[in-house]
C-alpha cells in the first residue's frame, strides 16, 4: 500500500497540472481577445 | 440602501454569529479553544484558510483593479499552488507532529527561547496593525458611501467579530469562515451573472472589447525586479510570500493545526491550490464586465461620493468643464464600443484613443480630488460599490454588501484569535504564569482576544490618520516575512543550530532592509526570497564555524 505521502505526492502533480491547465486557458484568452 | 438589504446584511451576520457560537459550544480548555482539540475535517479547515487570506480589499479594491487594470494582478497568485504542495510535504507534517499551539513554539524546541519569543514578537507587531489595516478598508469605503461616521462603520464590523471570536475561538472562527466563504461565492457568482445579462452585448462581443481595452492582458514574461506583477515575480518571489504565509504566519498555520490529522492538514491547503487561481479569476473578470458594463452606460467621473460632493463644492467650475469633457470622451466611447463588438473595421484604433482620453480626464479629475481632500484618492476602491448601489436589483446589493462584510470578518477573526494565541502561549504561559490551570489560560486567552479586537478597531478608527505608519509597518513586515521562512528552513536542517538561526534571521531581516531603502524599486515580492536565502545561508555558516551541533 503506498504510504500518504506518496499519496499526496500524487494529488499534488494532479493540482499542479490542474493550475497549468488553467494558466494556459488564460493565456489563450489572452492571445485571442487581446490586440 | 433599502430596507430590505440592510435586513439581508443583518440577519447573514446575526445568523453567522449565532450559528458559530453553537458550534463552538463546550470548549473547556486552551486546545479547545485554540486548536479545536484537533478535531477539524479537512474541508471545513480549508474553506477556513481560503476565507482568511480573502479580506473586504479583495471584494472592493481587487475587482476595482480588474476594472481598471485588468486580469494581470492574478499572475500574484501563481506562485501559490506550488507553495501549497512544497508545504504539504515540508512543514505541515513538522508543525502538525509537533503538536505545537503556535508556529514560534516550535522553533524554541528546535533551537532556543530567544528565536521563539523574536519570532512571536514580529509576528504580534505586524498582524497586530495589519488586522486593524484590514477592518479599516471597508470600514472607510462604507463610511464615503452610506455618509456614516467612521467609528460606526468600524464597529458594525469589528464588534461582531469580536464577540464570536472571543466566545468561541477557533471552532467559531472555523465554523463562520465556512459560512462566510459561501456567501462570497455566491455572491460574487450572481453579480456575474446579472453583469452578463445587462451588459447589451453578448458575453462573446463584452470579452472582445475588454480585450481591445487591454483588460484581458493577464501575463507579462518579462524579467524585472522592480515590477510585482510578472510571470516570474508571481511565480517566484510569490512562492516564496506564499510559502512564508501559509507555512509560517500564525494567523493560517492555526487553521490546519486543528485539522485531525497530517493528511487532513495537507488536504486542506490543497483547497487552496485548487480553487485561489480560479477564484481570483473570477474576482478580477467581475471587476473587467464592471469596466465594460460603464463603457455603454454613462459613468460617474469620480466614484468616491463624498470626494465627488468636496470637489463639487471646492472647484465647481473646475469640475463641471471636466465632467463635460468626459461625457464626450464616454458617449463616443460608447458608440466605437459598439462598433468593436460589431467588428467594425478601424474600430480597435478609435475605441483606444477614445480611452485614452477619457483616462486622462479621470486621472486630471482624481489629482484634483487630491488637492481638494488633501488624500490620495483611492477611486479604484469605490468602482464596485458603487456599481452594487446603483445598478444590482433589490436583495443582490444587500447580498454583496454582506459578503463584503463576510470577507472582512473572517480575515478579522482568523487574525485576532491567532494574536490571542501567540500573546497567551508564546509569551504569557511562557513567561509570566507557566504553573497556571487551563481555566486560568481560558480566561486570559479570552480577554486577549477582546483587547486585541479592540486594539484593531482604534487603529481602523484612526487609520485615515495612521496611513504612513501603517506603510511603516507594513513595510517593516517585508522585512523579517521571508527571514521568518528562513528560520523554519533552518529548523529543517540536522546542522542549523540556535546561534545560526538567531544569527541568521538578524541578517536576513537586515539585508532585506538594506535592499528595501538602498534599492527601493525593487518589488516586495524580492524582498521574501532575499530574506529567506540570506537566513539560510547565514545561518547554515554561523552553525557550521560554531562549537560542534549537539542534536536537541
Amino acid at each position: 500500500m503506498p504510504s500518504t505521502t506518496a499519496l499526496f505526492r500524487k494529488t499534488a502533480v494532479r493540482v499542479l497540472l490542474v493550475q497549468a491547465l488553467a494558466l494556459l486557458g488564460l493565456w489563450l484568452l489572452q492571445r485571442h481577445y487581446t490586440v | 440602501m433599502h430596507w430590505l438589504n440592510w435586513l439581508i446584511v443583518a440577519a447573514w451576520v446575526t445568523f453567522v454569529s449565532v450559528a458559530s457560537l453553537r458550534r463552538a459550544r463546550g470548549t473547556t480548555g486552551i486546545e479547545g479553544y485554540f486548536l479545536a482539540s484537533r478535531s477539524m475535517p479537512w474541508w471545513a479547515v480549508g474553506l477556513s484558510v481560503m476565507a482568511t487570506q480573502l479580506s473586504a480589499v479583495t471584494m472592493i479594491g481587487t475587482t476595482g483593479q480588474g476594472a481598471t487594470d485588468g486580469l494581470r494582478f492574478i499572475q500574484f497568485y501563481f506562485g501559490l499552488p506550488i507553495a501549497m504542495v512544497i508545504l504539504g510535504v515540508t512543514l505541515v507534517p513538522f508543525l502538525h507532529n509537533a503538536k505545537v499551539y503556535t508556529a514560534y513554539e516550535f522553533l524554541e524546541r528546535r533551537f532556543d527561547s530567544k528565536t521563539r519569543s523574536l519570532t512571536s514578537f514580529l509576528f504580534l507587531i505586524s498582524r497586530g496593525m495589519s488586522c486593524g489595516a484590514i477592518l479599516s478598508a471597508p470600514a472607510i469605503v462604507f463610511s464615503a458611501i452610506f455618509g456614516w461616521n467612521l467609528a460606526a462603520c468600524v464597529a458594525m464590523i469589528g464588534l461582531p467579530t469580536i464577540l464570536y471570536t472571543m466566545i468561541g475561538g477557533v471552532q467559531a472562527v472555523t465554523w463562520a469562515d465556512v459560512k462566510q466563504m459561501m456567501i462570497i461565492v455566491v455572491a460574487v457568482g450572481a453579480v456575474v451573472i446579472v453583469l452578463l445579462l445587462r451588459i447589451p452585448v453578448g458575453p462573446e462581443e463584452a470579452l472582445r472589447v475588454a480585450g481591445a481595452a487591454g483588460r484581458l492582458r493577464t501575463f507579462d514574461f518579462s524579467f524585472s525586479l522592480t515590477h510585482t506583477y510578472t510571470f516570474w515575480s508571481g511565480l517566484i518571489g510569490g512562492a516564496f510570500l506564499m510559502l512564508s504565509y501559509f507555512g509560517t504566519d500564525q494567523s493560517q498555520v492555526q487553521r490546519y493545526l486543528t485539522a485531525r490529522s497530517v493528511d487532513e492538514a495537507r488536504t486542506s491547503l490543497l483547497i487552496s491550490a485548487y480553487w485561489k487561481i480560479p477564484l481570483q479569476a473570477v474576482i478580477l473578470l467581475l471587476g473587467v464586465l464592471v469596466f465594460v458594463f460603464y463603457l455603454f452606460k454613462a459613468p460617474p467621473l469620480l466614484y468616491n461620493p463624498a470626494h465627488e460632493q468636496a470637489v463639487r463644492a471646492a472647484r465647481p467650475a473646475e469640475f463641471a468643464a471636466l465632467e463635460q469633457r468626459y461625457a464626450s470622451a464616454t458617449s463616443a466611447g460608447a458608440a466605437a464600443a459598439r462598433d468593436v463588438a460589431a467588428r467594425v473595421p478601424g474600430a480597435v484604433e478609435r475605441f483606444q484613443e477614445l480611452q485614452t482620453t477619457s483616462s486622462t480626464v479621470r486621472s486630471e479629475a482624481l489629482s484634483l480630488a487630491a488637492s481638494v481632500t488633501g488624500v490620495p484618492s483611492r477611486d479604484v476602491n469605490y468602482i464596485i460599490p458603487h456599481f452594487v448601489l446603483h445598478e444590482l436589483p433589490l436583495g443582490l446589493a444587500g447580498l454583496f454588501i454582506a459578503a463584503v462584510m463576510a470577507a472582512a470578518m473572517s480575515a478579522i477573526s482568523a487574525e485576532l484569535n491567532s494574536l490571542s494565541t501567540a500573546t497567551v502561549i508564546d509569551f504569557y504561559r511562557r513567561w509570566v504564569r507557566p504553573e497556571a490551570t487551563d481555566a486560568h489560560f481560558l480566561r486570559v486567552s479570552k480577554i486577549a482576544t477582546g483587547i486585541w479586537g479592540l486594539f484593531a478597531c482604534v487603529v481602523a478608527t484612526f487609520a485615515a490618520g495612521l496611513g504612513s505608519l501603517i506603510e511603516v509597518v507594513n513595510r517593516f513586515g517585508s522585512f523579517f516575512y521571508g527571514s521568518i521562512l528562513g528560520v523554519f528552513l533552518l529548523a529543517m536542517t540536522r546542522r542549523a543550530r540556535p546561534a545560526g538561526a538567531f544569527v541568521g534571521l538578524l541578517a536576513g531581516m537586515a539585508a532585506v532592509g538594506s535592499v528595501s531603502f538602498g534599492a527601493p524599486k525593487v518589488s516586495f515580492l524580492w524582498h521574501n526570497v532575499i530574506g529567506a536565502l540570506v537566513v539560510v545561508v547565514v545561518g547554515s555558516l554561523v552553525s557550521l564555524l560554531g562549537p560542534k551541533a549537539t542534536a536537541r
